[in-house]
């Protein structure tokens, strides 16, 4: 099977050149056969055929245990779990590689799939530069990083090395494929708005298609980050979910920016306004994801998630600069048709809140990224290496992010154009003052900190504000139709008929849960280090903490130590829940982890970690976090995922009821 | 070794088949009947898409979002919009 998986990997990598070649070809020419484009579209789709056989023969590696394979021997053995030999696939760099060709090769055959009805002049470019991804990274993986490279040695090893013991866990299952598609799927839109710019199609049609494909892909990508942040809250045990290290911030720079994109393609689509500024956010978008693959796999950057340093770095600054240099010789080239229609004619406009909703994200992405690139720039002016860091990107982006929050309760209340004084008292007054209200309350209950109680009362005006604008809609409705339902019925209709302004509402309701649990576990926190014997207790909030007995098990893959730590309640001193916090040794690694006990609440989670045993092996030192609300940022998370579905998925029905009427207005007009 | 041959013969000539498929496909072979591919579902999507944005800007001015002057002007235009749609679709049946 390595064989046939390399050979895959080889005619992937032709079919791709075929795309990007004949594509510019085809494109270049006005009136080219339309086989030739179907030609195109069937090479997409079998670039990815064969990369998914390709990523199939590397998993027939890993699950028969092929150690002849250098890449199986480097990151299995065979004690792990078969789940553990999948998601080994994706451990290192090369195999991380070849997933990465797969999905962008993936997206781009669904693309192809759907695209026999898009635009004719726009098609053959579209493949050219759908094709463009998939080579530019099949390129790395077919000469550079090769998984398919068979081990030096001159018998085949018994057994492998085996995967980083913290990559052993169920979420890595998950969150980078799901990171990686929300990566790959900003190819998309940047190979839309390539194709418009090379074949002149500059029409709205792109600018809609592209629209519902980065949604697709900042679901993933919203899912994937926050995944990882699960990962790192249940296996790094410090405590957090978020650290702004390097790696992180690089998934969440194109993140900033797809966001910003989301919000400013609005404008274009309804005023024709902002033509290059949103070209620049998805070029800029596209570049961040190469941007932070370079950070990932170069080695200029110290990080948990980082793979080993390479020396493949200038192959992608080299693309980058590709990438950035086309994008900026198209636009001047047609920057007669990139002309705004209309200009912004009050500061209290939609328009003029998106476009500060977009300098607010931009900054918070400039701040994040000059904070990852800090340490470079330091040793390449001073010669030392400074790091920046959690105080840095708190004291910077807290308030930035706060600005962003407020103005998500502005924007899609505000009116298009311009706002009467009467509008906006209407619309914020109630809002403000129950923002007021609720920071007054807060203040007086004993919580004084300034940025804690300013973080409330945002997070309440724009829940006001949201609730406001169900009001406000559903009485419209009630008022142009007539129709007098029940509430929770006249709801779903209105949501159903207004999927994606509602959808939008539902994702910013779910950042508002989370940045109310991002503000209480970062204000609230409580966190202890103690000792303990058997029998002995310590208490902590509302807990006492009580250390029963140490348990030693022997498994295949690792050596555990584990603290059966029984949690009473303080009030009646009632069991609430056995606690097992472990220390794992993994042999053939030599590595040791710890393994974090958590008690989740919708209060708050209890989080345990067994640091170490003392010589006598009598008494554990342990670390116990409360975090309160955490549960709420992964249900915060959950809500902005749902209502990116919401807002993505296509749904025809209910506008045909409609379609008689507008039809004899249309036939008016 | 022969496992990995066959295989590769397979896939290649699968491939090629694939690939080489549309031009051996007389509906594609003329650029008039190409052009005809998938445009009904073109025009049913904009269509709906323009009726979709007409429900939209219904609402944003009953919520008083959208001044008269502007609501006017955009629902003409999406009205010709549609006017266009069905004139090709009638034209096409």
């Amino acid at each position: 099977m390595i064989e046939f998986g390399q050979f895959a990997l080889c005619s992937a990598w032709i079919l791709a050149c075929v795309g990007v070649v004949f594509g510019a070809w085809v494109g270049a020419r006005s009136s080219s056969s339309l086989a030739h484009v179907e030609l195109l579209r069937r090479t997409t789709i079998a670039t990815a055929i064969a990369l998914a056989c390709a990523i199939v023969g590397l998993g027939y590696g890993f699950v028969t245990n092929d150690y002849s394979i250098q890449y199986v021997w480097q990151y299995s053995n065979r004690d792990m779990p078969w789940i553990y030999k999948i998601t080994a696939i994706w451990g290192g760099m090369d195999g991380s590689m070849l997933l990465w060709c797969c999905l962008v090769a993936g997206f781009c055959a669904l693309v192809a799939r759907a695209s026999t009805k898009y635009p004719r002049p726009l098609r053959a470019w579209l493949y050219c530069f759908l094709n463009s991804s998939t080579l530019f990274f099949t390129t790395i993986t077919v000469f550079l990083t090769n998984p398919f490279r068979y081990l030096k040695s001159p018998v085949v090893m018994p057994d492998g090395n085996g995967l980083n013991p913290l990559l052993q866990n169920e979420y890595m299952a998950i969150h980078p494929p799901m990171l990686y598609l929300g990566f790959t799927g900003l190819a998309i839109p940047y190979a839309f708005c390539m194709a418009a710019l090379c074949s002149g199609h500059m029409s709205n049609d792109w600018i809609r298609l592209t629209r519902r494909w980065t949604l697709i892909a900042w679901t993933f990508l919203t899912a994937g980050i926050v995944l990882g942040g699960h990962w790192a809250y249940l296996e790094l045990g410090w405590g957090g979910f978020w650290a702004w290290d390097p790696v992180e911030n690089a998934s969440f720079l194109p993140w900033l920016t797809a966001t910003a994109f989301l919000h400013s393609v609005m404008v274009q689509e309804r005023k024709g306004m902002l033509k290059v500024w949103n070209i620049f956010l998805i070029v800029l978008t596209y570049a961040l994801t190469v941007f932070g693959t370079f950070l990932t796999r170069s080695g200029i950057v110290q990080s948990v998630h980082a793979f080993a340093s390479t020396d493949i770095g200038w192959v992608f600054l080299s693309y980058l600069a590709t990438i950035i240099l086309v994008a900026l010789g198209m636009v001047i080239f047609r920057r007669a048709e990139l002309k705004p229609e209309r200009a912004i004619e009050s500061f209290f406009s939609r328009e003029a809140v998106f476009l500060l909703n977009n300098l607010v994200l931009l900054s918070i992405c400039f701040a994040v990224l000059w904070g990852v690139m800090f340490p470079v720039f330091s040793e390449a002016f001073t010669g030392v290496k400074q790091t920046v860091g959690i105080p840095f990107f708190n004291a910077v982006n807290v308030p930035l992010f706060l600005a962003l929050v407020a103005l998500m309760g502005v924007g899609p209340v505000i009116a298009w154009k311009r706002s009467t004084p009467r509008f906006l008292a209407r619309a914020f007054i109630a809002p403000l003052m129950g923002a007021f209200v609720v920071s007054a309350a807060l203040v007086w209950a004993g919580i004084t900190d300034f940025y804690p109680v300013l973080s409330y009362g945002i997070c309440f005006f724009v829940f006001l504000t949201i609730i406001g604008e169900l009001q406000r809609g559903l009485k419209a409705q009630s008022v142009t139709r007539g129709v007098s339902s029940s509430p929770p019925a006249a709801l779903a209709q209105l949501i159903r008929r207004h999927r994606v302004k509602y959808g939008a509402h539902l994702i910013h309701f779910g950042v508002l849960v989370m940045t109310v649990a991002i503000t209480a576990s970062m204000a609230h926190k409580v966190e202890r280090e103690f000792t303990l014997a058997p029998g002995e207790r310590f208490v902590v909030g509302r807990f006492a903490l009580e250390l029963s007995e140490f348990h030693e098990e022997n498994l295949p893959n690792y050596e555990a130590i584990r603290a059966h730590v029984n949690v009473r309640s303080l009030k009646d001193d009632s069991l609430l829940q056995v606690m097992a916090p472990e220390l794992r040794f993994y042999p053939k690694n030599k590595e040791t982890t710890t393994e974090v006990a958590l008690r989740m609440g919708q209060r708050e989670d209890l989080y345990l970690i067994l640091a170490g045993i003392d010589e006598s092996g009598a008494k554990a030192s342990m670390k116990v976090f409360i975090n309160p609300l955490q549960v709420w940022l992964w249900y915060g998370a959950i809500i902005m995922v749902l209502g990116g579905i919401v807002v993505a998925v296509p749904v025809s029905k209910g506008v045909t009821e409609k379609t008689a009427e507008m039809s004899s207005a249309a036939q008016v007009v | 070794m022969v496992t990995w041959m066959v295989l590769a013969v397979v896939f290649s000539a699968g491939m090629a088949m694939f690939l080489i498929a549309p031009y051996f496909d007389p509906a594609l072979s003329v650029d008039r009947n190409g052009l005809e591919v998938g445009r009904s579902r073109v025009l049913q999507d904009s269509k709906e898409r323009a009726l979709r944005a007409i429900k939209d800007l219904e609402l944003d001015r009953s919520m008083g979002k959208v001044s008269d002057e502007d609501f006017l002007r955009a629902k003409d235009q999406l009205l010709r919009e549609v006017a266009t749609i069905l004139e090709e679709t009638r034209a096409r049946a």
